[in-house]
């Protein structure tokens, strides 16, 4: 049973965000992604899994999807960003980035979404689609 | 918010791009897989992992790195242990990749809800002695009527239609314990009497 929607963020210009950042990531990344995002969809609270964490101080209002794909025999770590529609059990994913320590890949990832949000989002500023899987 | 109609990139075709996709993807329902379903277990159970921990004999520890998929690598050791723990069996098969997807599809919290053995005994043992008591009962009902036939009178020729057709089926279901008396005993196109059935039950099997 789904208990969350995962639904995808497309600007203006119609350029899917995630999907953007989802497609240039190699296979290990993607399907860590892909399962933490059915995992999460069908629990019913979210604080149970540890894959869901919502964000705090600065980045309130966002969540990433912790994945930690074994590349090369290394662990690294990667996340899913977005945003949540509580009324509508809708969780918004707007992009991803990898952490290594407290360096982001692209930088400033959180701040996009975040600006996202904010600045786009909350006007009505491009649309969201389901997420497709 | 507006919404648009979305493409979908279904597993499959996600599966068809490369072999390093499918190893991946099988490799995250160990992973990950697993670890839900330990979540569920716990969920559905009303469990806090020091519980598992005692049941499974192993560490609070362990348990909790078991329903986490970002620490370490589950062994087949450690698995077999946290399945005793919730006294259930764990069933790693080789499978082809459409029931791999068909679970990834149907992935729910729905996993969770795994019967302890002890319980599913006492369903089974339940579920036996019900059989038997229809069974029983059955056999007491098809044996009344044919003790309330009048002295002299062959059983089939009392019998309507309908009931003849529910000692047929209950003589049928009852196939393997009862022996169906020979020709010799009955006379055709009758129904063996309550006698012939007694003397033919062959006890135990239930």
């Amino acid at each position: 049973m789904t208990h969350w929607r995962f639904m995808d963020y497309q600007d203006a210009q119609g350029e899917n965000l995630v999907r953007k950042w989802y497609d240039a990531q190699i296979p290990p990344v993607r399907v860590a992604v892909m399962w933490a995002i059915k995992e999460v969809s069908v629990t019913e609270e979210l604080s149970e899994n540890p894959t869901f964490n919502p964000l705090t101080l600065e980045h309130v209002g966002l969540f990433t999807l912790r994945v930690s794909p074994e590349i090369n025999r290394k662990k690294r770590q990667f996340r899913a960003i977005g945003f949540w529609s509580l009324a509508d059990h809708e969780l918004i994913l707007a992009g991803g980035c990898e952490k290594s320590g407290r360096v982001m890949i692209p930088p400033g990832a959180y701040e996009n979404v975040l600006d996202i949000q904010l600045r786009y989002y909350r006007s009505g500023i491009g649309t969201i689609c389901q997420h497709p899987f | 918010m507006a919404q648009s109609a979305s493409t979908p990139s279904s597993v499959w075709n996600q599966l068809a791009e490369s072999k390093e996709f499918r190893e991946e993807f099988s490799a995250q329902q160990l992973k990950r897989g697993i670890a839900f379903e330990i979540r569920a277990l716990l969920k559905k159970r009303g469990w806090k992992q020091e519980k598992l921990a005692e049941n499974a004999k192993l560490t609070q520890g362990v348990v909790s790195r078991a329903q986490n998929p970002d620490y370490g690598n589950l062994t087949i050791n450690t698995i077999n242990r946290v399945s005793a723990g919730f006294d259930v069996a764990f069933v790693g098969t080789f499978v082809p990749f459409s029931e791999l997807v068909e679970w990834f599809e149907n992935l729910s919290e729905e996993v969770g809800e795994v019967e302890p053995f002890e319980k599913e005994y006492q369903q089974f043992i339940k579920r036996k002695f019900m059989r038997f008591r229809t069974r029983r009962r059955n056999r007491r009902k098809l044996g009344t009527r044919c003790v309330s036939a009048p002295p002299g009178i062959q059983q089939g020729a009392i019998s309507s239609g309908a009931s003849r057709a529910m000692q047929v089926s209950l003589l049928l279901s009852d196939a393997k314990l009862i022996q169906m008396p020979s020709r010799e005993q009955t006379p055709a196109g009758m129904l063996p009497t309550q006698e012939v059935i007694r003397s033919k039950v062959v006890v135990g099997g239930f």
